[in-house]
Formats: C-alpha cells, sequence, structure tokens
C-alpha cells in the first residue's frame, strides 16, 4: 500500500474515532476524556489534556498519557492556565518546540524527553493542549483536522453543559428527595422503634429476620441476636393457631386483627392480635406483621363477657320488665316485661315503640318523659302510665328509665313493673282515707284537710259551712242495734248528698254528725240550703213510713254560717254553725223519741204479742192495785206507763224466739230475757221513759230473787214492779193466749197465792185479790 | 539491575532448591521467574522454596523461555534482581485505579516490569490507568503470560499465591532502554471496528466480523479461513490500529466464536480504523533487530554503557509464524546487543512496552527488547 494511502488513511482515522468520540456520551468529563485519549493513541503524544473555559477561568478538564491523573502533576499543570487562557483568547492554534525561549510557559516538563506542544483553541472555549515527547510524529494534518471537527466539538461542549447544568439539577433534586427520603426513613425508623405496637419481619416458616424494640419487649427478648434463638412456632400457646395463620398468610396472603394466645420468653402467656402480610423482599417471601398485646383488652372482654351472662341472667330472669330503647324502637325487652304486655319478645324487639304500648291520652306524657331524658334534660325518671296490652286490656305500669348510650349513640334502658292491682289498692287506700266508709262521704281528716286549704284561699271566699247532726240516733242504735243506726246514717247521707251542689264537700265528721263547705256562697244561698235539707228529709219521712219494720224516723238538725273574708274567718264560722245547729237539735230531740217509741208500740202491736187492750186492761189494773198500796200520783203514772211500756225492748227480740209456740231452750231463753235490759236502754234514750226505765229494767225479778236480770228479791224489787208482776200475771192466765185456754178467776186466784212469797209479793197478792172484781175482765 | 539469570530444566522438582540457591546472593532484591508452560510446575510444592528466599519472588508461567540463542517449551529461567524494587500485585485488573505512589515516589526513574494474564480481560483499560497514574519518569516493559492454548489458568505467581486474571507490577529502580517493533505491513484497508466489545469484533465495516475478514483474505491473499483453521491461517494476517505517525498497533485475532466474532489478543476500541496486515520472516525478523537496535540505543542515551542483560519478550504468534525461522530472529536480537550480554526472557501473549515517550499500549505480535544494567 503506498505511503500517500497510508497517510490519508491514517488522517481519515483520526478525524473518523475523534469524530465518533464526540458525542458519545453527555458526560462532559467522559466525552472529553473519550476525545482526549483517541487523540493521545492515535498521534502517539506523549500525554495530552483538555481545558475548559469557565467563566474567567481555565479549567483542566480531562487528559490522557503519561501520568496526566497523578495528583502532582495536575496541580503542575494548573499553573499554565493563565498562559494557555491567553491562547485561547487568541483563537488560532500554536506550537512550540524545545529550540523556542518560552517553551516551557506552556507545558510542565515530566521526563525531560519532551521536545514538542501543540494547542489547538476551539471558539475560545476548549483547549487542546499535546505533549510529544517524539521529533519523529507526522503532525501534518493534525491541526487541521482538530480545526475540522471544532464546531462539532463545541456544540457537544455545550451540549454536555447543558446536560451537566440539568444533571446538577437533577443530582440537587435527588439529594433533596434522598435528604428527604433519608429524613422521612429517619423518622419511619423513629417512629417504628417508638412505637407501643411490635412490628417484625419473618420467614414464611417462622424465622425471624427483624423486629422493633416493642415487639421484642412484648416477647422478653433482650435483642435481636436473643430473637433468633427462637422461632415464631415456638412462641405460639397453642400449634392449631400457628397452623392457621400459616394456612391463611400463604393462602390470601395476610391476615388481619387476629387475635392469638403467644408465650414469652420466660413462659408467661398473653394475647395478642396480629395482622401480617405476605410480601417479596429481594425475591423471597417474607411475613411483615404487626403484634399488638391486647391482654388486658382480652381481660376485660372476658370479664365484660362474664358480666354480660350475669347481667343478662339477671334481666332474663328478672320479674321486673327490662328494656333498651333506641331511634324510637324496642331494641331488647326481658321475657317479664313482654309477658306484662302479653306479647311474644320477637313482637316487640325491633317492630314495636313505646308509644304502641301507652294508652292514647297517656302517650303525650311519655313523649315527653322520652324527650327529656333523650336530650339530657334529666339522667333518671320515675313515673306512671297507662300501658296497653296486646289483647287491648289496660295496665298500669310504673316506670323507672335512664338515659344512656348504647352503640355511641343515646339510648333509653330501665324497668317496668305491672303495678295495676298496687294502684287500685292505692287508690282504694287514697278512698279510704279521705271517705266514710259508711255513707261514702267525705271523711273527717279529709274536710279539715279542705278547712286548712280554704282557710287562706281567698278566691274561694264568701266560703258557708252547713253542720248537721243526725237526731236520735243513739236510741235507734240501741233499739234496732247498730244496723238499724247505719241505715239511718246511710239515710242521711244521701238526703244531704242531694241538698248539696257537685262541688260542695260533704263529710260525716263524727257519729251523727255532718258537714259541709260551700265554696263561694253566700249567707243567702246557705240559708237556701238549710230549708232544703228540711224539706228533703221530710220527703224522706213520707217515702218511708215505719210499717212493717222498725225503720226510725229521719231527723236532722241543721246548723248554717257564711265566712266573708276578711270579716269573718272560717273557724268562727264553724262555730258558728256548730252552735246554731245543737240550738236547733234541743228543739227537735223530745219530739223525736216520743215518736220513736210510737213507733215501737206499733210494731210490737203488729206482731199481735200485745194488744193494745191488754195493755190498757194493765194500766188501768195496776193503777187500781197501786192505789191500794198507797202510791202517790207521780208513781201511779209511773205505773200506768210502765204497763204500757214494760215490754218494749221485745222489738230487739227477733221472732222466732219471741213467737216461738214451743219451750225455748236455754240460749233462746237468754235472748227472751235480755229484753228487760234493752227496753231499759230505750227508755234511757228517751226523756219521756226515762222515769220508768229503771222499772223496765226489773219488771221480771221474783220476790224469792230467782227473777232476772238483777236477782233482786223482796222489797228490793221497786214496788212498780211487784205491781206489774201480779196484774200482768192475772191478766195473762185469765186472757186466751194462741197456744192455751184462759183460766178462771178462782184458778187464777190460786195460782197467786200459789205463787205469793215465791214469785210474787204476798201481801201484795193479799191486797190485789179482792180487787180482782173490779179489775176490767 | 540485571543479577544473574540462570536456566534450570525444570524437571525435577528437587531442583528447584538449588536453582533458587544459585540466583540469591548477597545484594538481590527479587527473582524473576520465567516458567515454561510445559515445566512440571506445583505451585503448592514449590512455594515453600520461595518463602524460604527471604526475597521476593515472582514471576509467571509463559509459552515458552529464551535463554541466550535458544528457547524452551519446558524451562525456568531466572533473573535475580539486584536493585531495590517494589512488587504491586493486581488481582483484578478492572478494578484497578491507581498504581502506588510510595513505593516508586515522584522523583522515580527507573523500570517498570508488567506481567499480566494474557487472556485476561481489561488490559488496555488496566496499562492506560497504570500509564495515566505511574509517578516519575519510568520505562515500562512486559508482557502476557498464559498458555498457547488459550485456555486461561493461574499463570501469575508470587511467594504467597499464584492467580490469573491479574497482574504483576514490579517498579525496579534501574534504567531498562526498550525497543519495540513488530514488522507487519499493511495489506488491505481501511475498515472500521465498528462493533466492538472488549477484546472482541463483533461487526468489521458494518458486516458480521468473520465473514467480512474471511472475504478480504480469500480476496486480498488467497486464503481459505474457515473455522477449523483460523488461528493457523490467521496468524499470518493480523489487525493494525493505524496510528498518527504511520505505525500500527497490532491486533491478533486468534479465535472465532459461535456467533462469528473474532477475538484477539488485547482491546479494540469502537470504531477504531484498522488495516489488515500482513507480514514476512525477512519483515519479522528485521524488526526484531530494529527492537534490539533501539533497545540499546534508547540504553545508551541514557549514559549506559555496561549492559548487564536483554529482556526479549517475544509474541508466541511470531513463533509461530516463523517457525524454524525463529532461530533467525533470536539471532537478529543477538547480533544487534553485545555479544556477552546475557540474553534472555520469554515468549508472551500480548507484550507490554513503552519508552516513556508515547502512548502505553498491549501490544501484539510485536518483538520488545529491553536492555538495562
Amino acid at each position: 500500500m503506498d505511503s500517500q494511502a497510508l497517510h490519508l488513511i491514517r488522517n481519515l482515522s483520526l478525524s473518523y474515532e475523534i469524530a465518533l468520540a464526540i458525542g458519545n456520551s453527555l458526560d462532559l468529563q467522559e466525552m472529553l476524556d473519550q476525545v482526549i485519549r483517541t487523540i493521545v493513541r492515535k498521534t502517539g503524544a506523549h500525554h495530552g489534556s483538555v481545558w475548559l473555559r469557565c467563566g474567567d477561568r481555565l479549567e483542566l478538564i480531562a487528559g490522557a498519557g503519561f501520568r496526566v491523573k497523578e495528583s502532582n502533576m495536575r496541580q503542575a499543570r494548573t499553573r499554565l492556565a493563565r498562559k494557555l487562557g491567553e491562547i485561547l483568547d487568541r483563537g488560532r492554534p500554536l506550537a512550540k518546540t524545545g529550540e523556542q525561549e518560552d517553551f516551557e510557559e506552556y507545558w510542565v516538563p515530566l521526563t525531560g524527553k519532551e521536545t514538542k506542544i501543540m494547542l489547538i483553541p476551539i471558539d475560545k472555549l476548549v483547549l487542546i493542549h499535546l505533549v510529544f515527547s517524539r521529533r519523529d510524529l507526522a503532525d501534518e494534518g493534525l491541526v487541521g483536522i482538530l480545526a475540522g471537527i471544532a464546531p462539532k466539538l463545541k456544540n457537544a461542549v455545550l451540549s454536555c453543559l447543558y446536560h451537566d447544568k440539568e444533571l446538577e439539577q437533577q443530582i440537587e433534586e435527588t439529594r433533596w428527595f434522598e435528604d428527604a427520603f433519608q429524613r422521612s426513613e429517619a423518622e419511619y425508623r423513629n417512629l417504628v422503634s417508638n412505637l407501643n405496637v411490635g412490628i417484625y419481619r419473618s420467614t414464611v416458616a417462622g424465622d425471624f429476620l427483624d423486629a422493633n424494640p416493642a415487639f421484642l419487649k412484648m416477647f422478653g427478648f433482650a435483642d435481636l441476636n436473643d430473637l433468633a434463638t427462637l422461632r415464631w412456632p415456638s412462641l405460639y400457646a397453642n400449634p392449631e393457631e400457628r397452623q392457621c395463620f400459616v394456612q391463611a398468610i400463604t393462602t390470601m396472603g395476610y391476615v388481619k386483627n387476629l387475635d392469638m394466645m403467644f408465650i414469652r420468653k420466660g413462659g408467661e402467656t398473653f394475647w395478642a392480635q396480629v395482622t401480617a402480610v405476605l410480601s417479596s423482599f429481594k425475591g423471597e417471601k417474607h411475613v411483615m406483621g404487626i403484634v399488638e398485646d391486647v391482654t388486658e383488652r382480652k381481660r376485660l372482654e372476658i370479664q365484660l363477657r362474664e358480666s354480660e351472662a350475669r347481667y343478662r341472667l339477671l334481666a332474663e330472669s328478672a320479674l321486673a320488665g327490662v328494656y333498651l330503647i333506641q331511634d324510637g324502637l324496642f331494641r331488647y325487652v326481658n321475657p317479664a316485661l313482654a309477658a306484662i304486655f302479653g306479647y311474644r319478645r320477637d313482637e316487640i324487639e325491633g317492630k314495636l315503640g313505646p308509644l304502641d304500648l301507652t294508652v292514647p291520652e297517656d302517650r303525650p306524657t311519655v313523649v315527653e318523659n322520652i324527650r327529656r331524658r333523650v336530650e339530657g334534660e334529666i339522667e333518671a325518671i320515675h313515673y306512671t302510665f297507662r300501658g296497653l296490652r296486646k289483647d287491648g286490656t289496660v295496665i298500669t305500669c310504673e316506670v323507672l328509665g335512664k338515659r344512656a348510650d348504647y352503640n355511641e349513640r343515646p339510648a333509653l334502658f330501665g324497668t317496668l313493673i305491672d303495678v295495676t292491682e298496687r294502684k287500685q289498692v292505692e287508690d282504694r287506700m287514697r278512698y279510704l282515707g279521705t271517705h266514710d266508709v259508711l255513707t261514702g262521704l267525705y271523711n273527717r281528716a279529709y274536710f279539715e284537710e279542705v278547712i286548712e286549704r280554704m282557710r287562706d284561699d281567698f278566691t274561694q271566699y264568701p266560703v258557708t259551712v252547713v253542720m248537721c247532726d243526725v237526731n236520735g240516733l243513739k236510741m235507734v242504735n240501741d233499739t234496732l242495734g247498730h244496723a238499724g243506726g247505719d241505715e239511718l246514717l246511710r239515710a242521711a247521707a244521701g238526703v244531704l248528698r242531694r241538698c248539696f251542689r257537685d262541688d260542695d264537700i260533704i263529710a260525716r265528721i263524727g257519729g251523727d254528725e255532718f258537714a259541709s263547705i260551700l265554696p263561694q256562697t253566700g249567707e243567702q244561698q246557705g240559708e237556701g240550703i238549710a230549708w232544703r235539707i228540711a224539706e228533703t228529709v221530710e220527703a224522706y219521712n213520707r217515702q218511708n213510713p215505719a210499717r212493717n219494720n222498725p225503720a226510725p224516723v229521719l231527723s236532722i238538725s241543721v246548723g248554717v254560717a257564711t265566712a266573708e273574708w276578711p270579716h269573718r274567718l272560717l273557724d268562727e264560722a264553724l262555730k258558728i254553725a256548730d252552735r246554731a245547729m245543737y240550738t236547733n237539735k234541743a228543739a227537735q230531740e223530745m219530739g223525736v223519741s216520743g215518736r220513736f217509741i210510737r213507733s215501737l208500740l206499733a210494731v210490737l202491736a203488729e206482731r199481735d204479742l200485745e194488744t193494745e187492750e191488754h195493755t190498757l186492761r194493765l194500766k188501768k189494773t195496776a193503777v187500781l192495785l197501786g192505789q191500794a198500796c198507797g202510791l202517790k200520783e207521780a208513781e201511779i203514772s209511773a205505773l200506768a206507763t210502765l204497763a204500757l211500756v214494760h215490754d218494749i225492748g221485745k222489738v230487739g227480740v227477733p221472732d222466732h224466739i219471741l213467737l216461738k209456740p214451743s219451750a225455748l231452750t236455754p240460749k233462746e231463753r237468754v235472748i227472751m230475757e235480755g229484753h228487760a235490759e234493752i227496753g231499759y236502754r230505750i227508755a234511757m234514750a228517751a226523756p219521756e221513759l226515762c222515769p220508768v226505765a229503771e222499772y223496765i229494767l226489773h219488771h221480771h225479778e221474783w220476790w224469792d230473787g230467782k227473777g232476772y236480770p238483777s236477782g233482786l228479791k223482796g222489797e228490793e224489787i221497786p214496788i212498780a214492779c211487784r205491781v206489774l208482776a201480779i196484774v200482768d200475771a192475772y191478766d195473762a192466765m185469765t186472757n186466751a193466749r194462741p197456744y192455751r185456754q184462759p183460766m178462771s178467776k178462782s184458778e187464777a186466784v190460786a195460782e197467786l197465792r200459789r205463787c205469793a212469797g215465791r214469785q210474787f209479793d204476798p201481801e201484795l197478792v193479799e191486797k190485789f185479790i179482792p180487787l180482782i172484781d173490779r179489775a176490767p175482765g | 539491575m540485571f543479577g544473574k539469570v540462570a536456566l534450570f530444566d525444570g524437571k525435577e522438582e528437587a531442583g528447584w532448591g538449588p536453582f533458587l540457591e544459585s540466583l540469591r546472593r548477597e545484594g538481590i532484591h527479587g527473582i524473576f521467574l520465567m516458567v515454561g508452560e510445559a515445566t512440571p510446575f506445583s505451585f503448592d510444592h514449590i512455594r515453600p522454596l520461595f518463602a524460604e528466599a527471604g526475597i521476593p519472588v515472582f514471576g509467571g508461567i509463559f509459552p515458552g523461555v529464551i535463554f541466550g540463542e535458544s528457547w524452551h517449551k519446558q524451562g525456568v529461567v531466572g533473573c535475580a534482581i539486584d536493585c531495590p524494587i517494589s512488587l504491586q500485585i493486581v488481582k483484578d485488573l478492572g478494578k484497578f485505579q491507581a498504581a502506588p505512589g510510595k513505593a516508586s515516589g515522584a522523583g522515580f526513574a527507573g523500570s517498570v516490569l508488567v506481567i499480566v494474564d494474557g487472556l485476561a480481560l481489561n488490559i488496555s483499560p488496566f496499562l492506560e490507568a497504570l500509564f495515566e497514574t505511574y509517578p516519575g519518569r519510568a520505562n515500562f516493559i512486559g508482557g502476557g503470560a498464559g498458555s498457547v492454548s488459550l485456555i486461561q489458568k493461574p499463570v501469575l505467581f508470587t511467594s504467597e499465591e499464584c492467580f490469573s486474571n491479574g497482574a504483576l507490577v514490579v517498579g525496579i529502580e534501574g534504567f531498562v532502554g526498550v525497543g519495540v517493533s513488530h514488522g507487519w505491513e499493511a495489506m488491505y484497508g481501511p475498515l472500521v471496528a465498528n462493533r466492538t466489545a472488549g477484546n472482541v469484533i463483533i461487526d468489521l465495516n458494518w458486516q458480521p466480523a468473520f465473514r467480512y475478514y474471511k472475504q478480504i483474505i480469500e480476496r486480498e491473499a488467497g486464503e481459505v479461513v474457515e473455522p477449523g483453521n483460523f488461528f493457523d491461517m490467521a496468524k499470518g494476517y493480523p489487525l493494525g490500529m493505524v496510528r498518527m505517525d504511520g505505525s500500527m498497533v497490532v491486533r491478533d485475532p486468534i479465535k472465532v466464536d459461535g456467533d462469528g466474532n473474532l477475538l484477539l489478543v488485547g482491546e479494540v476500541p469502537e470504531n477504531s480504523v484498522l488495516m489488515v496486515l500482513k507480514g514476512n520472516p525477512g519483515s519479522l525478523i528485521h524488526a526484531a533487530g530494529q527492537a534490539a537496535r533501539e533497545a540499546v540505543a534508547v540504553f545508551e542515551r541514557r549514559g549506559g554503557n555496561t549492559a548487564a542483560g536483554a529482556l526479549v519478550i517475544d509474541c508466541i504468534s511470531r513463533v509461530l509464524y516463523l517457525g524454524d525461522l525463529m532461530a533467525e530472529e533470536i539471532g537478529a536480537i543477538r547480533n544487534n546487543i553485545a555479544p556477552t550480554l546475557p540474553l534472555f526472557g520469554f515468549f508472551s501473549l500480548g507484550e507490554v512496552a513503552s519508552p516513556g515517550d508515547r502512548y502505553l499500549e498491549f501490544l501484539n505480535k510485536t518483538t520488545v527488547v529491553g536492555v538495562g544494567r
């Protein structure tokens, strides 16, 4: 191959290889390293450098060849910068040989064999600096070749610089992100290290790879080396749980909130909740997880379960109804509550609300009570309402309810009991506390309560007070017994109830005393009430005549007074009315008893025991004998009265004894003999009969002391009684009876004489016998 | 610098002790051993003897060794070094960063003996880094150890270990005049190695490398090149990287891989402009003599007049190419140095040489001669 061709090849190859080195990299250092290495290698230079203008400085960027990267030589070459900068500014290539005086200003001697330097500036930006040690180098064309590629080299340098800036920016950003990442990682590590929950990484087989301090502490390990002595399977209290965990993590890839029991290194067991995920770490499957000690929570859960079971047992077996209401519906009711309302529990829970079990009238009250608790006005409440059972019956319910949070929302819970029976008893008791059982009117306690309440309530004035007293009650009790007296009182109450207005307070304040308070009633209206009472009593007596029964005559004494606020106080009016009533009573009492005795005698006559003829005969005969005995006029009068009423007590003897035709039994006899005392009490109650009451009591005493009721004998027996005994016996013997024929006078006299000294006063018998013919026959 | 140089046939391990003892004498700083690859050399057996020497013992296993006018596949040439040395062991050429600054300071003006694993990767980057960082004013001389079978083995050794894929860098406080020449001439070109990977050319002129190379050889030289005869044929048609001074850095194609790529001894930078070279025994032998002359001239220019030895590093492919004419190449070297000057050396897989005035390259098919005191 001829030398000309080889020369061309040399130049072309240099141009070609440098051109390809340019732009081969966007890293300025790398690109210029390749360029200068190619140049040095191709030119056989001893070494070469590339300088770059950076602002007002010239910097050595790249080099190739002998010792260019030795640190001492790099420093030495920097002193060339100023001189080389002048060459660059001048913009023309420069070659210096060892023969020139300023040769050494452009190079740093290395071997002493340097013979030539070549400086090639490129567009005042880049300076290529070559040093040759051999003189035989063919440098022809080198400058031209480098000049030819100069624009390309310049553009490549600018591209690299631009890229460098971008790279710097990227590096800056990367550094920022790295710093941020490192900070974040440091914070994360700090967080992980200080977390109270354990964090670990292990193989699927259970070999630990990493764990945070909380994990080590939780499982009782001193450090990671200590942790490496054990594997997961040995930390499970229950091996089956380990199998479940491994199966779940390998099939699903994760487990979440799994509660399991573990064993600390020291042997202590504890509960922990595990959340773990299967992840790839450097191509290997690892388990990363979080472990939280939930022993305390578990303990509380167990306690809660036990407590819940206990309370559920209490609630389920409670006799009282227990309920929980939320959002207007029963969320829980116990069997007792369901039974109270006649439902099954599933018919109530979640389907019915409290209003469904309440009568319509009480629903506003229930709604209001619920509202007050839900809105927090009150915490608890105790009230009653009327409940509506499934069968429609109404019951009275007593609720003790309280506000509570259930599932983090307001709810109501409480107990409910059926107090229907108790309510009825209470109502009865309350009624009895304020009412008179016999008459149904208010009682004295309530009356006084009303007086107390009304005393200072001026809105009620004027208040009229009416005091009433039933006349002759004692006599009725004594003659007809308390049943008769009670009947009389009920009749009086009925009359009074008809005479007063609905708003007036009528009360029985004593045995025979009634009183009434008439609010907002003046004196004139009060007087009208008194008249109305009198008229109503009269009407009653007319409608209830004493014919077939011993019904007493109704008589009521009335006193009226009006309290005019503030001139006359209520207490004063009460006293005035009371006095007026007693005045009225005194006037009426006498007439009442007389009428009553006549009524009693009429009743006896009706029973056909004593005919009016008999009593009149007896009266005449007794008067004759009394006169024969020399009795005084008053005694004769009393003897006459005694003859009329001595058996008045028989009104208290039942008919089956009184009218019994056969002999009486001992018990019947006792009842029969009681008529003497009954008669005595009647007489004592009636002013007209008081003087003969003693005689009525003893009119069955015998001379020999074997009579009744007191066993008096001889002259201890009042003479009126001894007279009546002889006269009554003779009249009875000589007049027919339903069960026997009448005796003759002689037979009667004989009987009298036979009984004289035993039953009868013998002296009086003898005085009587002569009078027989004068006695009415 | 060069002390006693001796040849040991290496047939018996028992001979190693006396051999080493014969080299070790007072004032010796190290022993450089060149072992022919056919020598029954068991490092583990011999190492205790190295340790007993009390001085650095280092060296390599080469395709052959040169001693006097003869060369041997079996045998050991030992060279005692009688000036201070610094031995750096480079285990991984790709990771080499810088030469040691301590052992050889800034004032260092000696020579650097570089023995590399000739079949290692990254030889050129290693040499560039070494050249750019080595302090002082050094000459470089050396070559690649290895087997002609081209199978990589541990071929470098010191008193401590035997290894491959690395290098031994020996700074010697003595000047060596270095002469380099190859004698190959451009036959065809230029070509562009537009796709390479280290010491592999994938594309040549944008065509599959082997196919294109084969076409050129067949067309220009009338030789048929096949993968089966590639080594034998290609040894006569190496590739040359063009330099501006008209020189060529030779790259020796030694193998075709299954993908049709050319494997070389030494790297070829991508986009290098290449020439296909050819040679003839005469030019090669002449070049060897020229290398010797240059070495002597350089040595003498530095004022050296009492050379103690001539270290010859001759590429094994030249030996294979020259065949029986190899004796003439050795003779050409001998003829250009002093008749009494000990001549020794080794056949190499690649050569290293720089007299310090140009870029340090890993050479192929080249003869390197170093003449030192």
